[in-house]
């Protein structure tokens, strides 16, 4: 353990001296790939990655860069497909999130959530707490505790960090770091990065293995704001129903294992955990529509 | 519009009304949405059912031979469960063989594709940032009393609920052979 600690710091110490190669556009003579070969090469490159990747184990990124990343990916989203121009639904979603998220370990992240103007079927987090479902996704709910269920597994996205996590796994995180940094005045060109990074997050999805922890976080934090628990899983066998050449469905089945495999786990895991609590339905969306406009 | 949404929603109710479904395993067939209930049937695996409510965790479920009684939601599958391509569909022989089988169904996801209307990787890829909706976004955003007092009047009772478990590796690994 004490000589892991000496080995981190002393790659710490490296990386320190090799950032401000990193941003070079070019390769120092000498330290070229693969130069020299054999063991006792000392490659600043190999050495300078190892070093990004043990940072971005090892130190958190803050709090408030998570949530400026959230909000840049927001954005993006929001660029791609503008807001339903429905306050009432708008507030809606809002209240149901918020009292979702006032279940976890994480209540005091600007939580917010938003429906797109969008026919598809589909739900995205960000980091920090921004939160999207579609309008195509909100008019296939049955109940109100399925659409609780989507809203809680994306906010076990946000608890457990997972598009951050796939953020900091890109190679070109290092050129961000810069323009989080700069207290928003960050140059043209690490935003760029960042919003790219993102870019292909959302178009490629996470790996399916944060989307299963989605699940099991899901089921458990609509259960414990009342909800029935089995409204996320009744939203995927609904999606277990739907031929996945439905152009309204296309990105999420891209993005997403497959559903029965997530109904598959939830099943093993759920059991009769649930059993013992009397989860409500909610209430209609029209309902709740008509409470919000007032 | 709105007639059509509601035109849609009544046709989706109608397909719920009617839905069938097929057992993943074999399943008692209960009395009562309860797990202490008296058993009514057992139904082998790939026993055919209709679907006519849910409550909870329990689908109530009419057999061909004309029995009811209430089966874990969890244990049923869509009849004639889509035809599905996932991002990493790998190989699976299992999977292969169900695409053989619903071939004639669907014949290939490349034929019926009706074209992306939602959200899609090209809108992603365009997309120029707009943070004047971000901001218009965090207008609606609430607070915990808003949500609080949501959940009062809503009579929604927080409960205290372990999150689950992980799957044990071994699980992981039929998960993973029968998923992908």
């Amino acid at each position: 353990m004490r000589f892991m600690k000496q080995t981190l710091a002393t790659l710490l110490l490296a990386g320190a001296c090799t950032t401000a190669f990193a941003q070079l556009p070019f390769s120092l003579p000498g330290f070229g790939k693969g130069g020299g070969g054999g063991g006792g090469g000392f490659n600043l490159n190999s050495v300078g990655s190892i070093v990004s990747n043990l940072t971005a184990a090892t130190k958190e990124t803050g709090e408030p860069e998570e949530i400026r990343i959230g909000q840049e990916f927001a954005g993006t989203l929001l660029g791609a497909k503008p807001l339903v121009n429905d306050p009432a639904l708008q507030r809606y979603v809002n209240t149901l999130g918020r009292w979702l998220a006032m279940q976890t370990e994480r209540p005091d992240l600007p939580w917010t959530f938003g429906v797109l103007d969008d026919p598809g079927f589909n739900a995205f987090a960000t980091p920090g707490g921004y939160i999207f479902v579609t309008k195509g996704l909100v008019q296939r709910m049955r109940t109100e505790a399925e659409l609780a269920g989507v809203l809680a597994h994306e906010i076990g996205h946000v608890l457990k960090k997972h598009h951050l996590r796939a953020v900091q796994k890109n190679s070109s995180f290092a050129l961000v770091g810069d323009f989080l940094n700069a207290a928003g005045k960050g140059n043209a060109e690490a935003r760029n990065a960042l919003l790219n990074i993102g870019k292909k997050l959302y178009a490629s999805g996470l790996d399916k293995e944060d989307e299963f922890e989605a699940d099991r976080l899901g089921v458990v934090i609509a259960a414990r704001a009342g909800y029935d628990a089995y409204g996320l899983p009744s939203v995927l066998q609904m999606l277990q129903r739907q031929n996945s050449g439905d152009g309204d469905f296309t990105l999420l089945f891209k993005t997403h294992p497959l559903p029965a495999a997530r109904v598959e786990m939830l099943e093993r895991l759920m059991k009769d955990r649930f059993d013992a609590l009397s989860g409500a339905e909610g209430l209609a969306l029209n309902m709740r529509l008509g409470e919000f406009k007032k | 519009m709105k007639r059509w949404i509601l035109m849609l929603a009544g046709l989706l109710a109608g397909a719920a009304h009617a839905e069938t479904a097929l057992t993943t395993r074999s399943t008692e067939l209960q009395s009562q949405p309860q797990s202490d209930a008296a058993t009514v049937a057992t139904l082998a695996e790939n026993t055919k059912v209709e679907v006519l409510i849910r409550k909870g965790a329990w689908s109530q479920v009419k057999t061909a031979a004309g029995q009811t009684g209430w089966v874990r939601m969890l244990t049923l599958k869509p009849e004639g469960a889509a035809q599905q391509a996932p991002a990493a569909s790998g190989s699976n022989p299992i999977g292969a063989l169900g695409g053989l089988l619903t071939a004639g169904r669907t014949s290939n996801t490349a034929t019926v594709t009706t074209g992306v209307r939602g959200l899609s990787e090209e809108d992603l890829q365009n997309a120029q940032a707009n943070p004047a909706e971000v901001e218009k976004m965090q207008r609606y955003s609430v607070d915990k009393q808003a949500a609080q007092a949501f959940a009062q009047r809503s009579k929604l009772t927080p409960v205290t609920v372990d999150y689950l478990p992980e799957p044990d590796p071994a699980a992981n690994n039929q998960r993973n052979a029968e998923g992908s």
